[in-house]
């Protein structure tokens, strides 16, 4: 049965949103109002697009100061990702645009898209990718995957000794040392796992498929128990696959935001050092 | 494997967290992982599986009561990672499962940290470096052979490169040609952040836009640069005020227009709105485009249907319509070219032949006068002497008659014989003298004119028609002008407040000497030829005349812009100057037949020789260029420019034929939103309309 609970962060990420589309739109009238006056609403605009960014930067604080009674992280999120949006329509309606002329603000400005865009990008992935996860059927945390693996190898090896042990032929030992062993030393097929496709599960198959007309009745036990384990790495790759990416976006979207924050402090004091 | 639920209890698995800086070497190559961990800098921890424990218990002897400390050390080795070991602890407290120490990694977090951090780092490098590489804060300067090396570089000080204008314009002092704000020194940028300056301030020590001191003093500013359309509404103390940069925005690039302006920046201020030129535009004004003042006189109609259609003068027609006559370009206007080019073909030879008569010898009233000036040329004075003869030659005969009456009655012979002898000698000078006396008489009926010349009567403040009034100064000035030449001329005008130099130019000192000696021997001169038109000066009979060598002759305006000067003047003969010299009739005034003589009560009494290349209306601007394409095929310029028809009235109850009259009908609004027009030809007010007035650059800036 599929339980629906009430999502307050949503009607709360909606007013957000239309707050913010309001801000926006008095803003680029009033932008625009002081152009027709031939004045410059760019000292305005570009305080609030800075406050702006500011303001997305303390989401981060804001993990990091977790044990503090700070509301929860969806709010959170919400406001990050509204304020980010926000943002974007600020920039356009500081810049008149989407590009700049010069050499450090066009850096600047690549910086900003780039910033914008991953952050987009992340916030849609990362409502995407959990529902993958969930649909793997498995529950795992991301640090303790190596763990997972190197146990899934020792009881590999294990399945491996047994059928040789238990039927004395080497076929199972073969098959682990030769095609299985590599496998199991790592995560696989990371590219197929994000993008959900079906390779290493067909790798595996066939792999399987190939060796079970070569065992014997004594093998099959340790063959099963050696199957479920590559089974299991399949799931917890994918985990890794999934969850390392998830992790990865973050990572790149924090580090452009450095840098364009850095710029956009330059870029205040360069404009009031010549443009006031 | 079954799926353990349980597996990560507490007691089963170390406790895993993602903010945790660095994890296990062999947990990072995917190895099993040891079940201590990487310390929080990074070191490894797992060498050994546990610290063991020291405890201390004490036993006491159940015999002797005797108590014992009894030291053990214990493993901790926790239940995750299977519990006590059996060996235990070594006996000095050592953890007897040694392992090989691994090489901690940074987790994904920290990593990301370290990533942030050299952004941060590279961002301000970047900016640093690239200060330097743009020429430092103070941006481009020139090396030393005056080049602009720096110019188009990478900048993280430039927020683009300033247009193709004012590329250039950073060549002496760089960023703090326009940024008055900061110096050149890392203090005075770093404090120019609190200093708040206006950049449109600098516009204006190259810029001017009409003020008047602007060239007298360049660093002078006047508000009416920051003003509304700046000098046009001089007198609007309300008019709202602008900056530069409120429109011209740089650092947008070498190609970028720095000049757009919207049509609601001008909705902003008029209070007239509209919503676009083919919607709304008010109409335009009634003689639209020529109510203003014009210079040149052309009746265009009389030409086209009565001169250029004349057999006698058909072959000086233009050829190629308008565009024969309108053949200069200026600010995408078509404007007349030069009078040789259009106009010379019929009229230069009338010109040539408008003399003026700058001063003629008159009849004096008194005699004296005459001989005075006779005697200045050096001629002899005839008048009185055959008088002053006769009767002496009279008084002398007198005591001879007295005399021979005597003899006669005393009948004394001798003496009536010397007597008669006496008589004869007397008859004879007698009749000599009446001969001189003859001639003296003749000499009486002077060669010379009635009246002086307007000229020459301003000249000498006299009236010119009363020979009592001038003979003294017009003698004076005869006989200086029989020594002297032009001088006494020259010094005339140059009481007048005129330029001899220029008005005299080409007049020879033999000339006036020439002629006005000849009047004083009571003859005419006579030019060794007759004077051709446009020969300059002449002298015939009596007068000294100018004839213009041809257009635009500078004595003529010389003479022109005399009479303007002296205009409205109450002095002696300054109206019948003003008359000769502006009245269009055969002297200089018949160059306002075609040029527009400044009203009566105008402030600035000069003529507008030349026909303005700066727009008279300095908010408007029309390019004809692009619309020549777009002509009707057979009503060519007529498509817009359509004459009156005769009788026609304008608007202003002008009506054609005037002779100097606009003969054309105003610009129908209808005809420009044939194409103006949404879907068509842009409509912008900027299109037609400009922002500044009179803008230009100020002396010394180039």
């Amino acid at each position: 049965m599929i339980v629906r609970t009430v999502n307050s962060v949503r009607p709360f990420g909606y007013t957000l949103a239309g707050i913010g589309a309001a801000v926006i739109a008095g803003l680029a009238y009033y932008s625009h109002q002081e152009h027709l006056k031939l004045s410059d609403a760019t000292f305005v605009t570009g305080w609030v697009l800075l406050t702006a960014m500011v303001s997305l930067a303390l989401f981060n604080i804001r993990k990091r100061l977790s044990m503090m009674p700070m509301g929860r992280a969806a709010y959170w999120l919400a406001l990050h990702v509204v304020i980010g949006l926000f943002a974007v329509g600020m920039f356009i309606v500081h810049t008149g645009g989407i590009w700049a002329t010069g050499f450090y603000e066009q850096v600047m400005a690549g910086l900003f898209w780039a910033t914008a865009l991953s952050g987009i990008f992340g916030w849609l992935y990362q409502r995407a990718m959990p529902r993958r996860l969930t649909r793997i059927g498995y529950e795992v945390v991301y640090e303790r995957i190596p763990a997972e693996i190197a146990a899934l190898r020792e009881e590999a090896e294990e399945a491996a000794l047994e059928g040789v042990g238990a039927s004395g032929e080497p076929t199972l030992g073969r098959f682990y040392s030769e095609t299985m062993q590599d496998f199991f030393r790592r995560p696989r097929f990371m590219i197929s796992h994000l993008l959900g496709a079906g390779a290493a599960q067909q790798w595996v198959d066939l792999r399987f498929r190939t060796v079970r007309g070569l065992v014997g009745s004594q093998e099959e036990p340790a063959l099963a128990r050696l199957e479920a384990a590559a089974r299991r790495k399949l799931s917890i790759d994918a985990h890794y696959a999934i969850q390392r990416s998830l992790k990865l976006w973050v990572a790149v979207h924090v580090v452009l935001s450095a840098a364009m924050l850095t710029l956009a402090v330059w870029h205040l004091i360069l404009v009031h050092v010549y443009a006031r | 494997m079954t799926e353990d639920k349980n597996r990560f209890a507490h007691d089963r698995s170390p406790y895993e967290r993602p903010n945790f800086p660095f994890r296990c070497g062999r947990e990072a190559a995917f190895g099993k992982p040891c079940p201590r961990g990487p310390s929080a800098g990074g070191d490894c921890q797992g060498v050994a599986d546990c610290t063991p424990f020291r405890t201390r218990k004490i036993v006491t002897n159940a015999e002797t009561g005797e108590e014992t400390e009894i030291q053990r050390w214990e493993c901790r080795r926790p239940q995750y990672a299977g519990g006590p070991c059996a060996e235990g602890p070594r006996p000095d407290g050592t953890c007897s499962c040694i392992h090989p120490p691994c090489a901690p990694k940074p987790t994904i977090r920290r990593q990301r940290g370290r990533w942030a951090l050299l952004a941060v780092g590279a961002m301000v490098a970047m900016a640093l470096a690239f200060v330097g590489a743009a020429g430092g804060i103070i941006g481009p300067k020139p090396d030393a052979d005056g080049i602009l090396s720096h110019v188009g570089w990478p900048s993280s000080v430039n927020p683009g490169q300033l247009s193709g204008k004012h590329e250039q314009f950073t060549a002496k002092d760089g960023c703090i040609s326009c940024h008055v704000g900061h110096s050149d020194t890392l203090t005075g940028w770093a404090g120019a952040i609190f200093e708040r300056t206006t950049i449109s301030d600098s516009c204006v020590s190259c810029h001017s836009f009409g003020e008047k001191q602007a060239d007298a003093d360049p660093k002078a500013q006047s508000p009416m640069a920051f003003a509304a359309h700046n000098t046009k509404f001089p007198n609007r103390a309300d008019a709202p005020t602008a900056t530069c940069t409120g429109c011209h925005t740089e650092h947008k690039g070498v190609d970028a227009s720095i000049t757009p302006m919207e049509d609601g920046q001008c909705s902003a201020c008029h209070t007239t709105k509209f919503d676009s030129f083919s919607k709304s535009h008010p109409k335009f004004g009634a003689n639209f485009p020529h109510e203003s003042a014009r210079t040149i006189k052309f009746p265009h109609g009389k030409h086209l249907e009565t001169h250029f259609v004349d057999q006698r003068y058909i072959d000086k027609a233009p050829k190629n319509g308008c565009v024969s006559c309108h053949t200069d370009q200026v600010d995408g206007r078509l404007l007349p070219g030069s009078f040789e080019n259009g106009c010379a073909a019929c009229h230069e030879l009338a010109i040539k032949e408008q003399g003026m008569v700058v001063f003629g010898l008159p009849e004096l009233s008194d005699p004296e006068l005459t001989a005075e000036a006779r005697d200045s040329c050096g001629f002899p004075v005839p008048q009185l002497e055959p008088v002053r003869a006769t009767l002496e030659a009279l008084a002398e005969a007198l005591p001879t008659m007295q005399a021979l009456g005597e003899n006669a009655e005393s009948g004394n012979l001798n003496g009536v014989m010397s007597g008669v002898a006496a008589l004869s000698e007397a008859q004879a000078a007698i009749a000599e003298a009446q001969e001189e006396l003859a001639e003296a008489v003749d000499m009486s009926e002077a060669v010379s004119l009635d009246s002086l010349s307007p000229i020459a009567a301003f000249l000498l403040a006299v009236p010119a028609d009363d020979a009592d009034e001038y003979s003294e100064a017009a003698a004076a000035f005869l006989i200086a002008a029989a020594a002297e030449g032009q001088v006494p001329l020259a010094e005339a005008i140059d009481a007048k407040g005129g330029d001899a130099n220029v008005l005299l130019s080409g007049l020879s000192p033999e000339l006036v000497t020439e002629v006005t000696c000849a009047w004083a021997a009571n003859t005419e001169y006579e030019p060794k030829q007759d004077p051709e038109p446009g020969a300059g000066w002449t002298a015939q009979e009596l007068q000294v005349s100018y004839l213009p060598t041809g257009h635009a002759d500078a004595v003529t305006k010389g003479w022109i812009a005399l009479g303007l000067a002296n205009r409205g003047s109450e002095d002696e003969g300054a109206e019948a100057f003003a008359k000769l010299v502006l009245s269009a009739g055969d002297g200089p005034g018949r160059c306002f037949k075609c040029h527009v003589a400044p009203a009566a009560d105008a402030e600035k009494q000069a003529v507008q020789w030349v026909i303005p290349r700066v727009d008279a209306r300095p908010f408007t601007a029309f390019n004809h260029d692009p619309h020549l394409n777009v002509l009707d095929q057979v009503a060519g310029c007529a498509t817009c420019h359509r004459q009156l028809e005769p009788g026609e009235t304008l608007a202003d109850g002008q009506s054609r034929p005037g002779p100097h009259a606009n003969d054309f009908k105003p610009i129908d609004q209808a005809t420009c939103k044939d194409c103006h027009r949404p879907g068509g030809v842009r409509q912008d007010c900027s299109l037609c309309h400009r922002y500044h007035s009179n803008p230009s650059i100020r002396k010394g800036t180039m």
